[in-house]
């Protein structure tokens, strides 16, 4: 993941006050990177687990989160929800995927 | 059952005993409807030839002669636009503003600086290394929409990008429009953004969920998960399409608006499910720029969601069925 200097709250901070990012990205072989940024370590927020399913019938490679809230980031609370999927043996009629 | 969708050349299969389908390619992505009625299928997909027809004209950013490029003249005075314009804007705005600017409409240069500057279908796969300045503001607090007046303005120099938001917001608009003046059950997808309105068909619309778009009755491309939904929309986003080179950098669709690079986190795909395809589609495109965090948040806001790692791991939450082996 490309770097950040700063955490999202300064982020915001500094949109709100208008003020200006400036990258200086080189792009090219074996020499991307991003001029003035710092590295950002991944870390798996603390209030976040992730449970290897594991049960018989649930592929391996599957895992179901339990989370609590984690960051005090109320973006997206207007986005609606609707009703949960459901599985179904019905072939479908459609591809939901990027294109 | 299906089709198998070819430039120019639509399709129309029959996909059960009650549903039927069109399909084609248009606005650079591929299309999709089906209908519940039979009987209704050439008029719905005519409905929806013109939608696209007006979407094209008014939002398209590889078109100089649309309504969007000619805003460009206006250099950052209020302009008058059309109500189709101005929603595709409104819905644009909107995801900006739900995820505190992760979907920013206002990539637009930044997306021409890496290389997707026309219809993806003639962008070049390879290219010589890029050196690339991006100044990158984040504007879209900056674009003014008054609908009350139909009075758009953008800051001069900024190119708007509608294409995180425009094809679900469209897929969402069409569905109902159709349904309601057809009576019956439509699905709409655009590119893989997919609404449903009207009726719904007995156990729901079964939708595969993939990384990269393909006919819903061909074999499977990497993890793939089928599932039903009844009403609003579904959106998957990837980084796995829309990918090309440039000096042995790989480079995709979704920016990171705090950077102007793609987007390169831990989530290759995000498929999300919600009460409209905009929705879903916000969320599942913040999820890829948002990185780890995504998960948790989609969780938080009983988003049903399937997530995808760069390794193949696929991880569901709020309530997204979990994937049963073979």
């Amino acid at each position: 993941m490309m770097g950040s200097s700063s955490s999202d709250s300064d982020r915001q901070r500094a949109r709100n006050k208008g003020l200006a990012a400036i990258s200086a990205i080189t792009l090219g072989a074996g020499a991307a990177g991003l001029v003035g940024a710092v590295g950002m370590a991944l870390t798996l927020p603390s209030s976040t687990s992730a449970t290897n399913a594991g049960a018989a019938g649930v592929a391996s490679n599957t895992f179901t989160f339990t989370t609590n809230d984690d960051s005090g980031d109320d973006s997206g609370s207007q986005l609606q929800t609707g009703t949960a999927p459901t599985t179904t043996t019905v072939p479908p009629v459609a591809t939901s995927a990027a294109s | 059952m299906s089709a198998t969708s070819t430039l120019g050349r639509p399709t129309k299969t029959a996909t059960s005993a009650s549903l039927h389908s069109s399909a084609w390619n248009a606005i650079g992505t591929t299309v999709r409807i089906v209908v519940t009625d039979a009987t209704q299928l050439g008029s719905a997909r005519a409905m929806l030839v013109d939608d696209l027809a007006a979407l094209d004209a008014a939002c398209s950013r590889f078109r100089a002669d649309s309504e969007l490029m000619r805003l460009e003249a206006s250099a950052g005075k209020p302009t008058m636009v059309g109500p189709l314009l101005a929603g595709a804007i409104r819905a644009a705005l909107r995801g900006a503003q739900l995820t505190q600017g992760d979907v920013d409409p206002t990539v637009g240069r930044a997306m021409e600086a890496i290389g997707y500057d026309r219809d993806f279908a003639t962008v070049p796969a390879q290219g010589g290394a890029l050196r690339v300045t991006v100044r990158h503001v984040p504007q879209w607090r900056q674009i003014v929409l008054d609908e009350a007046a139909s009075l758009l303005t953008v800051p001069a120099g900024v190119r708007l990008d509608l294409g995180a938001t425009v094809k679900a917001w469209a897929a969402d608009r069409s569905a109902e429009r159709i349904a309601r003046a057809l009576a019956c059950g439509v699905l709409v997808s655009l590119g893989g953004d997919i609404a449903v309105a009207g009726d719904v068909p007995p156990g729901g619309w079964s939708i595969r969920v993939q990384e990269v778009a393909g006919d819903p009755s061909a074999p499977d491309d990497g993890p793939t998960s089928i599932i039903a939904i009844h009403h609003g929309g579904l959106a998957t986003s990837s980084t796995s399409a829309r990918r090309w080179q440039r000096g042995g950098d790989v480079m995709h669709h979704i920016l990171d608006p705090r950077t102007g690079r793609p987007a390169d986190g831990l989530w290759r795909t995000v498929s999300v499910a919600a009460g409209s395809a905009l929705d879903a589609n916000i969320a599942s495109t913040a999820a890829i720029i948002r990185g780890l965090r995504s998960a948790s948040w989609l969780a938080r806001l009983g988003l049903p969601a399937r997530l995808v790692t760069v390794d193949g791991n696929v991880t569901t939450v709020a309530g997204w069925p979990a994937e049963v082996s073979g």
